[in-house]
């Protein structure tokens, strides 16, 4: 899949915008606070349907409008596809050739990886942005695996009410069988999909690094609704003494080891290396399940990446169309675009 | 800038209040009413005034009714070893569209919801563990929407039902007949493959 067309009205510090992109390596470049990273956020959004960042939608209108608008023209195969989100006073919407539509259509035809040198600390130091990021790279290949994971949240959230408004255990009860069966979706695909993952870093770069799963569930005995509620009913008195869910999948972890050493132990320049070495791996697995490469999202590129690292990153990935955002030039990319303040002067400068 | 007098806005608020009905909704349903003759508008408020006052719940299966019992309840033609546990009183019309269920129903009228304040003491669960008592009831058939509020309640349905000792069933959930499989999102298609049956 490639972006080949971007529009922005209204969004963040850019007022209006209007881009075309290479098929290949894209370096969107300009001074801090031009907006760089507000057009990989775009994108972003029209590929999950929320930012990267946690922010409100209406945070993301621009302080003179009320409004924001992202327009995009995706090529998969030899399908031109257009995919708009729209955020307005009433809402926020998203369109597929100008239908209404939802993430889970709009990601047949468009998957952004997003990697930022902002969030890799993030990533490997919190339980919960791990999380995401398993999430949503699960997402990319497994077309049910969002609604297993919205479903299990509705399910979390009225449980936790419960919890902390009434004692009834019946209703705890069906509350639990709810959950166990959305559970043991939810591990069941996460733990096959780890091993898919594994399997494809081993490939790529050896047996050094891999992924660890490690359900809140215990899975010895096996993953089913039945075993997952037996877990909840033992739990029980004590989610009601604590008012909340002790057990289940937003509890899960994940760990990422580097030769059976934890990447929390390793230098921020190995952390980065490491885990650029996961992104790949698993943008190789979703060429593999889907036949195509999804788009790649670089954010800070000169500051995520050093030369090496940019070679590792185009040699792994010759195919892949790359949109990175820099604050200096790189001739290494086939599209260079300059994004100046107030984004009026915008210039493209080479094969644009 | 508010442009219609107090009247008219008081009427806008009131038709907003009804589900599905916005403002933009609700404004052409008062101008339509007003430009009217104003019988047409005379002639709704009294029906919804007389369906207000002459509508109460079936005594057995909470349905909205004239009469209590309601039809369905006070027929001798319907099956009552059966009974089809539905969310709201909507849902037996649709059913009963059907033609095929010639069993009894009881509406719950709603789902469990902690968040929305719905415990099993709002919905109308009392009376179905009653009726088991009365009638030779053999199954039960759990009709609610396959949302998480719906699962919740069927499954709070289940866990209360057992000790009556009958089938408890769930209604079938998958593919619409006549839809295309090419059309049919992703989620309903792998509920459908989770419930096939078997034919040879």
């Amino acid at each position: 899949m490639i972006i080949q067309t971007l529009e922005l009205k209204g969004f963040r510090n850019l007022t209006s915008l209007d881009i075309s992109l290479s098929s290949q390596k894209n370096l969107i470049y300009g001074l801090n606070g031009a907006g760089k990273t507000s057009i990989l956020e775009a994108i972003f959004i029209l590929g999950f349907g929320k930012s990267f960042l946690k922010v409100k939608k209406s945070d993301l209108v621009n302080f003179d409008m009320n409004a924001f608008f992202l327009k995009m023209g995706v090529l998969k195969g030899s399908i031109e596809t257009e995919l708009i989100a729209s955020f307005k006073k009433n809402g926020f919407y998203l369109f597929l050739n100008k239908k209404n539509s939802n993430v889970v259509e709009l990601s047949k035809y468009f998957y952004p990886v997003f990697f930022s040198s902002s969030n890799y600390n993030r990533t490997i130091d919190s339980v919960t942005e791990m999380r995401k990021v398993i999430n949503r790279f699960i997402f990319g290949v497994h077309s049910l695996y969002i609604h297993y994971i919205l479903s299990y949240n509705k399910l979390l959230k009225q449980k936790n009410y419960l919890l902390k408004t009434t004692k009834n255990v019946l209703e705890l009860n069906s509350w639990n069988h709810a959950i166990s069966e959305m559970s043991s979706k939810i591990v069941d695909t996460r733990m096959q999909f780890i091993n898919k993952l594994n399997h494809e870093i081993e490939n790529k770069f050896g047996n050094h690094l891999t992924i660890l799963y490690k359900p809140s569930f215990d899975t010895n005995k096996g993953i089913s609704d039945d075993i997952f509620y037996q877990q909840l009913e033992k739990t029980k008195n004590l989610e009601i003494k604590n008012q909340k869910s002790m057990i289940g999948p937003h509890l899960d972890d994940f760990e990422f080891y580097f030769k059976s050493i934890n990447f929390k132990f390793y230098s921020s320049g190995e952390r980065k290396l490491h885990l650029l070495m996961i992104y790949i791996a698993f943008i190789e697995l979703f060429k593999k399940t889907k036949n195509q490469y999804p788009v790649f999202l670089i954010d800070d590129f000169d500051t995520t990446f050093d030369n090496q690292n940019i070679d590792f990153l185009l040699e792994n990935c010759p195919d892949i169309q790359v949109v990175a955002t820099s604050v200096h030039k790189f001739k290494s990319f086939d599209n260079l675009i300059e994004l100046k303040c107030g984004n009026k002067d915008l210039k493209r400068v080479k094969n644009g | 800038m508010e442009t219609f007098s107090l009247t008219i806005n008081k009427l806008i608020e009131e038709l907003k209040k009804i589900p599905t009905i916005g403002r933009k909704s609700a404004q052409r349903i008062c101008f339509y009413l007003l430009k009217k003759d104003p019988k047409v508008a005379l002639d709704l408020a009294a029906a919804i005034v007389e369906a207000r006052e002459k509508t109460i719940l079936c005594s057995i299966c909470y349905n909205l009714t004239g009469q209590d019992p309601c039809e369905i309840c006070a027929s001798k033609q319907r099956d009552t070893t059966k009974i089809c546990v539905v969310e709201e009183p909507f849902n037996i019309i649709s059913i009963e569209r059907t033609g095929l269920y010639k069993g009894l129903y009881h509406v719950l009228h709603g789902n469990l919801s902690p968040i929305k304040g719905v415990g099993p003491e709002e919905l109308k669960i009392s009376g179905l563990q009653k009726r088991l008592g009365g009638y030779s009831v053999s199954e039960i058939i759990l009709a609610t929407s396959p949302t998480t509020e719906g699962n919740a309640t069927a499954h709070y349905l289940t866990e209360i039902l057992k000790k009556y000792k009958i089938r408890i069933t769930r209604i079938a959930l998958g593919l619409p007949i006549g839809a295309d499989i090419d059309y049919v999102d992703s989620v309903t298609i792998a509920r459908a493959m989770e419930g096939r049956t078997e034919i040879l």
